[in-house]
């Protein structure tokens, strides 16, 4: 009985991807890749306190700068609200692209915040500062100790408590 | 229209040529004229950023690879190789005789010993940051404090004393280098802070030397020889051909297009254009156990000396290496720093057959040839796991990951060999201090002179070399 109901979900399940699939492949799709980036963010940091408003200024700053995967995230999008619960993460490969793909969302985003600024204390409000791109804010490198008045470099940043 | 005459014309206006004109224009008195001709432009530090590259001219455009599979690195500007990272290890004393040593390889026609005055003027002239001398033995201090070590470095230091040392780099540590002191953008080949000494940013005094007319986008297509000796160059610049006439000529147009200007001068060494090579690479991510890392203070923040000599250089290729410290998070709850990045930079021994020539169908580019890595270095690459297991080993660390070539050969952008030194005119271009050997008052200058591929950045050296070159024309 336990292997017939299983197959029955899985079939279930299986029909609902195909239509959902076919619908993600028609012409003139239009998906919501922020959605994805969301339903990882708050599946991953569930635990942290962040405003729903923060993950959606990340989402739309890190879609802004991966317009060449617009049509991959657009597609994933259509899982977007199961994907908040469940992931294929921990059974795939290290170096999996799905894998990566979680993993550089997650610490972008914390790298975006005040999170190791304060510590990584995860009883604290969670604030997006500003998305972290080297390239465009230079020195907010949480990590590196911080130079002095004379240009001597000291430890990094106390946390904040 | 008769050409211009100058005491010296020096092509390129990267690292060699640069630190040979530094010191050059030190010995020389106030009626030198020196011509120095950049095929490339200034850089424009914002466009950079945008683009997120120093690449103003592509590469690939200009050569024909007849080994695709293997890519080349190198950017055409004013000051060369800018999207350079700011490493400056020194060669290991042994590098200069795996020969006598080790029975591969050569030996170099300088030991070590004779270098490193050069060595520690050109760390000056760089603003250098070091501390530990660790095998690279020193006759003086580094001029700038080393940056700080991050946790997985000071455990390696620990397990490894003297062979674990602060990466000494060109990345500033202090405000009296004249540059902003590193502050963890971790992009450092488009530095955005300037922050790293580059030729185009910190030494343009050089240029502005009332002895030196710099000229861009001028393209040097051939050197001019009667005689047994240089006379002057031939260069486009503008669309028209052009000439100037000098007493000594200087080419550091890197390891690539060096050799193939003197090939298309009709030099035809037997030795020229031919032993290509680089180093490779290979990339392991370790999972430490309860250690928060990326606390050090530079982008590459451990060198680490243990694998780059013994006795089993006989038979393996030897590595450095290089403790990364950009926060690459581990993305696991209160596990987030709890990761290293490690390169090993593996030496080779180049083969004769790897090489660059005038390509047959467009004999404006260079042909590059390069069917495969030495089984030498290919031995090196093999022990990646037991070298790392080795290392690793008591350590506080979970587990690691040889990280995936990505199919192509790699390399690490230091293009080396196609103009060597030797004592054998057959098998080599230049004699030790940079002269070729028939016409000698020809200088090449870079990379292209090392007879061997050690593991080591070869920036230093190669501005070491260039500053000793200059100075051994007025003994």
């Amino acid at each position: 009985m336990g292997i017939r109901r299983r197959r029955f979900l899985m079939l279930g399940a299986g029909t609902a991807v195909g239509v959902v699939a076919t619908l993600g492949l028609s012409r003139g799709f239009r998906g919501n890749p922020s959605a994805v980036i969301v339903a990882i963010l708050e599946r991953r940091l569930g635990y942290l306190q962040i405003d729903r408003g923060s993950l959606d200024r990340f989402a739309a700053d890190y879609i802004d700068t991966r317009k060449r995967f617009s049509r991959e995230l657009s597609l994933m999008s259509l899982f977007a609200l199961p994907y908040r619960y469940v992931t294929p993460h921990p059974w795939l490969k290290r170096g999996h692209a799905l894998r990566r793909l979680e993993d550089n969302v997650v610490s972008r985003y914390l790298l975006s915040t005040d999170f190791f600024e304060n510590g990584a204390n995860e009883t604290r409000p969670v604030a997006y500062v500003e998305f972290h791109d080297p390239y465009s804010i230079a020195c907010r490198n949480p990590f590196v100790p911080r130079p002095s008045v004379d240009g001597a470099p000291q430890a990094a940043a106390a946390p904040r408590t | 229209m008769t050409a211009a005459s100058y005491s010296a014309i020096i092509v390129g206006t990267g690292f060699a040529s640069s630190f040979f004109l530094l010191e050059y224009l030190r010995h020389s008195d106030p009626s030198a004229r020196v011509l120095v001709l950049e095929r490339g432009g200034r850089t424009d530090p914002a466009a950079i950023l945008q683009r997120r590259d120093s690449f103003d001219l592509r590469f690939d455009d200009m050569i024909v690879n007849r080994t695709p599979q293997k890519p080349w690195i190198q950017n055409i500007a004013f000051g060369g190789g800018s999207c350079w990272t700011g490493n400056t290890p020194r060669m290991h004393p042994n590098d200069f005789r795996t020969k006598s040593l080790y029975g591969v390889g050569v030996d170099w026609l300088l030991s070590y010993d004779e270098l490193e005055p050069y060595y520690a003027r050109t760390e000056l002239a760089m603003g250098i940051a070091g501390g530990e001398a660790g095998p690279f033995r020193r006759s003086a201090p580094y001029p700038y404090p080393a940056h700080a070590l991050n946790a997985f470095d000071k455990a390696l230091a620990r397990k490894y004393p003297g062979l674990h040392i602060a990466f000494p780099s060109a990345r500033s540590s202090s405000v009296k280098t004249g540059r902003p002191v590193f502050c963890g953008s971790g992009v450092c080949s488009v530095c955005p802070v300037s922050s790293k000494f580059q030729v185009n940013l910190h030494l343009t005094e050089l240029y502005a030397d009332p002895r030196v007319t710099l000229l861009l986008q001028a393209e040097v297509e051939r050197v001019e020889t009667e005689g047994g000796r240089v006379t002057g160059v031939q260069y486009r610049r503008g669309g028209r051909e052009q000439r100037a006439r000098g007493d000594v000529v200087a080419v550091g147009a890197h390891a690539i297009m060096t050799p193939f200007i003197l090939l298309r001068s009709g030099l035809n060494d037997r030795a020229l254009g031919r032993y290509l090579n680089e180093q490779m690479s290979s990339d392991v991510q370790v999972d430490l156990d309860g250690i928060d890392n990326y606390g050090g203070g530079q982008s590459v923040t451990g060198l680490g000396a243990m694998f780059i000599d013994g006795a089993f250089r006989r038979d393996r290729a030897g590595c450095l290496v290089e403790s990364w410290n950009v926060p690459w998070l581990r993305a696991e709850r209160g596990r987030w720093r709890q990761r290293a990045l490690l390169k090993l930079v593996f030496e080779d021994i180049p083969s004769f057959d790897n090489r660059v020539g005038i390509a047959s169908e467009d004999g404006s580019k260079p042909e590059i040839h390069y069917p495969a890595v030495s089984s030498y270095m290919q031995a090196g690459l093999d022990s990646v796991k037991a070298l790392v297991e080795e290392l690793l080993r008591g350590l506080p660390v979970e587990g690691f990951r040889i990280l995936p070539s990505e199919g192509s050969l790699g390399g690490e952008a230091h293009i080396q060999g196609t103009t060597r030194m030797g004592k054998d005119p057959d098998d080599s271009v230049v004699d030790r201090d940079l002269r070729h050997h028939r016409h000698r008052n020809l200088l090449v200058l870079g990379s292209g002179t090392f007879p061997t591929c050690p593991a080591a950045n070869p920036t230093l050296t190669l501005s070491a070399l260039s500053m000793r070159a200059a100075e051994r024309l007025f003994a």
